[in-house]
């Protein structure tokens, strides 16, 4: 009977997806000793040699860092809206015109997409928050959204784990929402936001400015410097690169590690197609790809697959992995996949300026934010929304950039550019997204892609507690400049800005209940034991914090479950 | 002589080698050299020679020399040609010449008395819509202060600036940072 054996695994574990999620998976599996294949559908990128924008000044650059008008408007329509989409990193941006997907009429769910080596780790904008007891507990709480299976305490140490390996900088603030960490020294306030902070300490008992947390190097220690990386120089041009490796990313960090064992493998251009499921075993034995070059397709076999792909992406994968077993998509017993798409609610606040500190200023591009930690509902429901936001921001001085309009020309004209202008704040929302089951990515009955893959459809908006969010955030920035004597403020509120938080999470969720969620306890399916979503995808609620460090934190914290499981025999 | 980018890539292997600790002296060392604003390439031309002439004038009239160079040694006015010729469409571009040639013509002749007539004339125009000489004026500041001499010379500019300090006396850095 030896000849009808099911043939070895050729991997004990593959990863699909190489970004924030995919990276820690390979480290983590590879340091454990398992031989370990990443998936990734994008081309290759090499840390620093392919950095191709990195260094350039402005006038290295024809538009001076703007993407030349007519190509971002002809092949990226929607990457262009991204804050970070510029001339020096557009090369780290998926073309819309080759990776279409559609968007329900009268919606508009703006996709950020870094289809390459690395991913969006590559283009990430480094705020480093935990989760708080309060965010684990919300669901169940208020009830929208189903409850977590894990609370606070269960990632607490995985938070520290995969903080110290990154290198986050921050300060210790002692806040019960917003926890402390393991932190690099911090990168501090300037003079205009130093004052912001005192007044803001003065005027009120319930809310606290602190220097934001970021993952920038600023005191390398030997965990981080074995690996190459070093000391952040405030250039501020980290989605260009940083071949310094002070900036966190796959590139700088885990999937170096990751090599250092010798048990990484990595196939680029490889566009997984499905997971192939086995009606027999009840387990998923690999995944099929399309070579994104040749459309030739591949399989692979592994004992454990961890779905690192980013949450839309994974989303696809799933939806695409249909079979008699999962009519509704891969492990979809529940219908919940493609289900409660989510994004943090942005460009809500306001800008006011802040007098004083005329003979001051400041040395280096800030790469850091200001963070007001959230202070709404934090033990009960007081206001018009449930949950929350908090503020992120800056202060700095006015530039040239500020007084384009302004009348005047010749010597006295130019001269005035050499003094700087007044100190400006800003405080921009960053809302919790309340999860629901209408704000959906489902497959595209007709449309495909170049690979023939059937494109994703979105159909997501706002609701009446998210809008109620987003007033606030704009209002209460107001409220609190307008205290703290700033003076000029001027508000923002972009609505059509659903997806350019590029936070999107929500769609494979992780819960108690296998009938109304995905994923348990240890991001693992509950319909196939041995397929773990650890990407944005797991997330059963959104929080107001940038979501990246938690994906890190899930992710180790499962890949220890599963390789437990697997040295015990279980997978 | 290094060229820029050999320069760059020499920085990045320092500061790898000194764990990033990187000083200023060195940047400044590695990157000194004369500053000259490499020619922009415009693909698609649309002003006459003459109109560049103008272009270029009323961009040094905006920006001119003083205890540094001006619009004119910064290439103003290629980027200008650049922005016309390759970023605009095709209505946008058509606005701009007719502004430009709407300029009054005894421009190019005038002193410099005579041409801040005309330019304070233009400045003082009211309009709802961005006049000819703002979108002018726009494109010349930012032509001029991303340029090599606008940032590094008539301001600061640091590709490497260090560990951020958050407030330190103006004097220590003494002119606007370019960005």
């Amino acid at each position: 009977m030896d000849s009808f054996k099911t043939p070895e695994p050729e991997f004990d574990v593959i990863v699909v997806g190489s970004g924030i999620s995919g990276g820690w998976a390979a480290k983590e599996f590879c340091e454990k000793g398992f031989k370990t294949l990443v998936v990734e559908r994008g081309r290759d990128i090499i840390h620093g040699e392919d950095y191709i924008g990195e260094g350039l000044a402005p006038w290295e650059m024809k538009f001076r860092d703007d993407v030349d008008r007519k190509l971002a408007d002809e092949r990226y329509p929607i990457q262009k809206r991204c804050y970070a989409f510029k001339d020096s990193t557009k090369h780290f941006f998926a073309d819309d015109i080759d990776h279409p997907y559609s968007k329900e009429a009268g919606t508009n769910f703006e996709w950020v997409k870094g289809f390459h080596l690395g991913g969006r780790s590559l283009l990430w904008h480094r705020q480093s928050y935990r989760w708080s007891a309060m965010d684990f507990e919300s669901n169940a709480r208020d009830g929208y959204g189903t409850d977590w299976p894990i609370r606070y305490d269960d990632l607490a140490p995985w938070y520290d784990y995969v903080e110290e390996f990154v290198g986050v900088s921050g300060s210790m603030e002692g806040l019960d929402q917003l926890p402390d960490g393991v932190f690099q020294p911090v990168i501090g306030f300037n003079c205009a936001e130093e004052e912001f902070a005192n007044r803001i300490k003065d005027l009120y008992d319930d809310r606290v400015l602190i220097p934001g947390r970021c993952a920038h190097l600023t005191d390398p220690q030997p965990i981080h410097m074995d690996l190459g990386r070093g000391t952040c120089q405030s250039r501020n041009q980290c989605q260009r690169g940083c071949s310094l490796g002070a900036y966190f990313s796959s590139q700088s960090a885990t999937l170096p590690a990751a090599d250092n064992t010798g048990n990484l493998n990595i196939v680029t251009n490889s566009i997984v197609h499905s997971v192939i499921y086995d009606d027999d075993s009840g387990k998923a034995t690999g995944v099929r790809i399309i070579d994104a070059v040749t459309k030739e397709t591949k399989e692979y076999t592994a004992r454990v697959i961890f779905l690192c792909a980013s949450t839309l992406g994974t989303t696809q994968i799933l939806l695409n992995s249909a079979s008699g077993r999962f009519p509704n998509g891969f492990a979809n017993d529940s219908d919940a996949v493609g289900r409660y798409l989510m994004d943090h609610l942005c460009f809500a606040g306001a800008t006011g300026e802040i007098e004083g500190f005329q003979d001051h200023y400041y040395i280096g591009r800030k790469p850091n934010s200001i963070y007001l930690p959230r202070f709404t509902n934090l033990e009960r429901d007081e206001e018009n929304f449930v949950r929350g936001y908090a503020y992120q921001g800056s202060g700095s001085r006015k530039g040239w950039a500020a007084r384009l309009g302004e009348k005047g020309f010749g010597a006295d004209f130019k001269e005035s550019f050499k003094t700087p202008g007044v100190w400006e704040i800003n405080l921009e929302g960053y809302g919790e997204m309340l999860p629901d089951a209408n704000n959906r990515a489902t497959l595209h009955a007709n449309k495909k892609d170049q690979w023939g893959m059937p494109q994703l459809h979105i159909d997501a908006k706002f609701g009446e507690n998210d809008k109620q969010i987003r007033k606030a955030m704009m209002g209460e920035a107001v409220q609190i400049m307008a205290r703290a004597g700033l003076t000029n403020i001027q508000t923002y509120n972009t609505e059509d800005s659903l997806g350019l938080g590029i936070h999107e999470m929500g769609t494979a969720r992780m819960g108690r209940n296998p009938e109304t969620s995905v994923l348990n306890g240890f991001n693992q399916c509950h319909a196939v034991d041995n397929v773990f979503i650890t990407d944005g995808s797991a997330m059963a609620s959104s929080a107001c914090q940038n979501p990246s460090l938690t994906y890190m934190a899930l992710t180790a914290r499962a890949a220890d479950y599963a390789a437990t499981q697997l040295k015990q025999g279980n997978l | 002589m290094m060229n820029e980018i050999s320069r760059r890539r020499l920085l990045k292997n320092i500061a790898i080698m000194t764990g990033g600790a990187l000083s200023a002296n060195v940047v400044a060392g590695v990157m000194s050299g004369a500053l000259a604003q490499e020619s922009i390439s415009v693909d698609n031309p649309v002003f006459s020679d003459a109109q560049l002439e103008l272009v270029a004038e009323i961009a040094q009239m905006i920006v001119p020399d003083t205890d540094t160079p001006g619009a004119k040694a910064a290439l103003v006015h290629d980027y200008i040609h650049a922005i016309v010729g390759d970023w605009y469409y095709d209505n946008e571009r058509e606005k701009f010449m007719a502004g430009l040639k709407a300029v009054d013509p005894s421009f190019m002749s005038s002193d410099e008395a005579g041409r801040t007539a005309i330019l304070t004339a233009l400045d003082n125009e009211e309009s709802d819509e961005k006049t000819f000489f703002a979108e002018f004026k726009e494109l010349t500041l930012v032509g001029y202060f991303s340029s090599q001499i606008g940032a590094e010379e008539e301001l600061r500019y640091e590709q490497y600036p260090g560990p951020y300090q958050g407030c330190v006396p103006f004097e220590e850095v003494g002119r606007t940072w370019a960005t």
